[in-house]
């Protein structure tokens, strides 16, 4: 569904954002980027919906080649983005205009926009907002309006940038729900985060650093390399930490990204050890 | 942060007001004006503004909200109250310290323009308080339309507009915390120029012109990511068309005109 | 020492007196923006009344739109209560003079500090202050170098590049040397680490340990990270739809997971993973000082499974 193949990139022509990426995405996947300040994360995402093109390989999104310009509008009605500050990519006062934007610019008909902006703020629940006005929303709320305003379009990708970034626990709850319930009904969804316990509930993860991928797997694997990830400046999940370091002590557990798995584990294991 | 009527800002409502074709609003607003300024004597003002009070009624604002909405403006009418109080000079002569006289004459006209002015600022502000940017700048890319075909650029002038008009509340919010923040490191941004006012006033513009760099790569990116390609092959969620209520609007407005004159010519 | 006395808090004062006359408040009030969880409370700030001692490092929790930034904007007089009194060493600060001089003492670190960067080159940025302060000029080198260094950067490679060219995180590192110059004894951070890397946030979290440690400064630190106020703070204040909803020890606010789960907020993640084996039968000791690092979970685990429950 995305291939990247030797991608390279530069924005100064000195140094490579991505130096040689080759990705491949799974259609209706939950992906998570994983990766520092300068990874080359976000330049990674702006590749997948031709708002930069390779400076070198090839990025192919649903077998079309982004470096054609020709393709662009089918790429990027196809591959929706949210970015990370939900205060800069609302272009309208009101709620339904702004997730009515994209379709209005692909020439939807009338009617049928209606029924699409009613559709797409069903789906991040947010039905009856229509009328209300964006500035009066909640960080959260507008990363979702964002979300509705990709959805408007009916894509089968939807990337986002550090979309979480700038969100209180309770906001980046209600994002990743709604991702989640996006995926099961089958959409491919492209996570770039720092977030580990986002990485945690998808289904695989790639870890980028200095423009390269430096690790891909479940996220099992990829979270529970601890000593890897500490190298490379990222987080590790307080339950990947806490097994992690339960093993080096000498517990027979196995290692655990997800708290539920661990106390699990534990509870066994404890329970056994008293009797 | 509370939030109230501010002018330029849009107060959500589904009165018959808010309904109206923006395109007719934008019209009716010119013709409430063109009354205003016929009205002669305080009975038309009067007239007039039994009018703009009852478009309000309509459109189920609040007196108290409509008033708070035009207050960053009032300094205009207090402006020309002045100029008019000390430099209009005719009939009885109350006052008098160098060039500056006070008559009243100088008191009548202030008092006559303040009125007017203050219907005029009224009318404008119910324009932007009942119609969307989005509809407000449809309407003008609507009737800038003829002029499309000498090369204005109509759509972008009124895509420009309505974007500003998204996000005057959001600067005003930045403005706000990058004074607080100025405020914490003992700016002196409400100071006078002369006495290191200079650096306190671009502490606050410097960071907000920035900010506005920055909204505006992420917004170009946004919108791009959203296929824009200007104003061609575009549809719209509410297609602009006029109906009866339009028209019905358009006969009350030109009913105000006739009043207005009328009065004129019946209190003399 | 900042001591809050039964502080009120409304930004439409007029809305409020309306409302606490008993008459229906309507129309405008209505469609009034939701900046709290309390939408039809006219207040920001109910009856807040709690000191912060010299010396201490206090935390501050609470969800968005709970009051806390409405809060930490009466420690330096940025905001004056409705009612109630912010007493800065004694001093009430209600009056402009003595805000002013509440800011000499009480540096406020705004969220995303460097998008109020504004000079030419770094060195001017961080003598802003300072220089409003009336701090002497003949000592501002030495006083940009301090702060510089305080927050590891380097004052001869920086004083004159312009801060816009510098990366996010070194930005705001200026940003905060800019209030750190101003040499105040009293440090507010509201989210100091927000949209930071892994990285960056442990490398400034660590430094604002050190500004507590090294230079004796009593921080208030606002965060939505439980983790990191359970092992910063001596004390922590949690607020809900502006009023305090508990405030004291970590061990002891975090106590009840239940009544801050109510409340939208979480607890320790160690604190966590001990209230899930305590579902599951498995009751651990809890040190005195509380379950709140991966280090003291990891620790009476093994115990645990050594010794038995």
């Amino acid at each position: 569904m995305i291939d990247f193949k030797d991608v390279r990139f530069t924005y100064d022509g000195q140094q490579y954002a991505l130096d040689g990426v080759n990705l491949h995405i799974e259609p209706g996947s939950f992906v998570c980027i994983l990766g520092g300040n300068g990874s080359g994360k976000s330049t990674l995402a702006k590749h997948i919906n031709a708002l930069l093109l390779p400076d070198g390989g090839t990025v192919t999104v649903l077998d079309k080649k982004t470096s054609d310009p020709e393709n662009t509008f089918f790429i990027r009605s196809n591959a929706g983005m949210v970015f990370q500050n939900p205060d800069d990519q609302l272009v309208a006062s009101l709620i339904e205009n702004d997730v009515a934007f994209g379709p209005e610019n692909l020439g939807v008909p009338a009617p049928e926009l209606r029924e699409r902006v009613t559709e797409a703020l069903r789906a991040v629940g947010l039905q009856g907002f229509e009328k209300k006005e964006t500035a009066a929303l909640s960080g959260g709320q507008k990363q979702r309006v964002a979300i509705a305003g990709m959805l408007a379009m009916q894509p089968q990708i939807l990337v986002l940038d550090e979309a979480s970034a700038m969100l209180d626990p309770r906001g980046r709850a209600g994002l990743m729900r709604v991702c989640k319930e996006l995926n099961e009904a089958g959409m491919t969804i492209v996570m770039i985060t720092h977030f580990m316990e986002e990485a945690a509930a998808a289904d695989v993860v790639h870890v980028l650093s200095g423009g390269k991928i430096a690790l891909s797997g479940t996220p099992e694997y990829v979270l529970g390399q601890v000593e890897v990830m500490e190298d490379l400046s990222l987080d590790i999940p307080f339950a990947a930490r806490v097994s992690h370091d339960l093993r080096a002590a000498g517990l027979p557990l196995a290692m655990h990204v997800d708290e539920t798995g661990l106390v699990n584990d534990l509870s066994r294991l404890l329970k056994g050890g008293a009797q | 942060m509370a939030q109230s009527a501010l002018f330029g800002r849009y107060w959500p409502g589904e009165s018959p007001i808010h309904a109206l074709d923006p395109r007719m609003k934008l019209t009716g607003v010119v013709i409430a004006m063109v009354a205003i300024f016929l009205a002669q004597g305080y009975a038309a003002l009067g007239v007039a503004a039994l009018f703009v009070a009852a478009f309000f009624i309509v459109a189920r604002i609040p007196f108290g909200q409509a008033f708070k909405s035009i207050a960053p403006l009032l300094f205009i009418v207090l402006l020309t109250a002045f100029l008019n109080l000390f430099f209009i000079q005719s009939g009885e002569v109350y006052a008098q310290a160098g060039p500056f006289v006070i008559s009243q004459g100088g008191i009548d006209s202030a008092i006559f323009l303040s009125i007017r002015l203050t219907l005029l600022l009224l009318c404008a502000s119910l324009l932007t308080l009942t119609t969307t940017s989005i509809d407000l700048t449809d309407a003008f890319e609507s009737m800038l339309g003829p002029f499309a075909r000498f090369g204005f650029p109509a759509h972008e002038f009124a895509m420009v507009m309505g974007i500003a008009l998204r996000f005057l509340p959001q600067f005003m919010d930045e403005l706000r915390t990058i004074r607080a923040a100025q405020l914490s490191r003992g700016a002196h941004v409400s100071a006078n120029p002369f006495h290191g006012g200079l650096q306190g006033l671009s502490s606050l513009m410097v960071p907000l012109f920035t900010s506005a760099f920055r909204h505006a790569e992420t917004l170009s990116n946004g919108m791009d990511a959203r296929c824009y390609h200007g104003g061609t092959g575009r549809t719209r969620l509410d297609p602009l068309a006029f109906s009866t209520r339009d028209l019905a609007g358009i006969v009350i407005l030109l009913l105000m005109v006739a009043c207005v004159v009328a009065t004129n010519f019946l209190v003399r | 020492m900042i001591e809050f006395k039964n502080v009120w808090y409304s930004y439409d004062s007029h809305e409020a007196n309306k409302a606490e006359g008993g008459k229906e408040t309507k129309g405008a009030s209505k469609t009034q923006a939701d900046w709290g969880n309390a939408p039809d409370s006219p207040w920001a700030l109910e009856d807040i009344s709690f000191a912060v001692q010299k010396g201490e490092f206090i935390g501050i929790a609470g969800h968005t739109g709970s009051g806390k930034s409405t809060l930490v904007q009466h420690m330096n007089g940025l905001l004056v209560p409705t009612r109630g009194q912010v007493l800065v060493d004694g001093v009430d600060i209600a009056n402009r003079q003595a805000a002013a001089d509440a800011r000499r003492h009480v540096g406020l670190v705004f969220q995303y500090p460097e998008h109020q960067l504004f000079a030419a080159s770094v060195y001017e940025d961080v003598a802003f202050g300072p220089r409003n302060m009336g701090m002497p000029e003949n000592e501002m080198d030495s006083i940009v170098r301090e702060a510089l260094e305080l927050v590891d950067l380097d004052f001869e490679a920086l004083r004159d590049v312009s801060p816009f060219e510098l990366s996010g995180g070194q930005q705001r590192r200026v940003a905060l040397a800019g209030v750190l110059a101003m040499r105040p004894s009293t440090l507010i951070l509201d989210e100091p680490a927000a949209g930071l890397d892994p990285a960056a946030r442990r490398e400034l979290l660590a430094l604002v340990r050190r500004l507590h440690t090294e230079l004796n400064a009593t921080i208030v630190l606002i965060s939505h990270n439980m983790d990191d106020l359970a092992q910063l703070c001596d004390r922590i204040l949690v607020l809900n739809k502006g009023r305090v909803h508990a405030f004291g020890e970590p061990a002891r606010v975090f106590m009840d997971s239940a009544a801050m789960k109510n409340i939208g907020l979480g607890v320790p993640s160690a604190q966590r993973l001990a209230n899930l084996l305590k579902e599951q039968g498995l009751f651990l000791p809890v040190p005195s000082s509380g379950l709140f690092t991966p280090e003291s979970l990891v620790e009476t685990l093994v115990k645990a499974y050594k010794e038995g429950i």
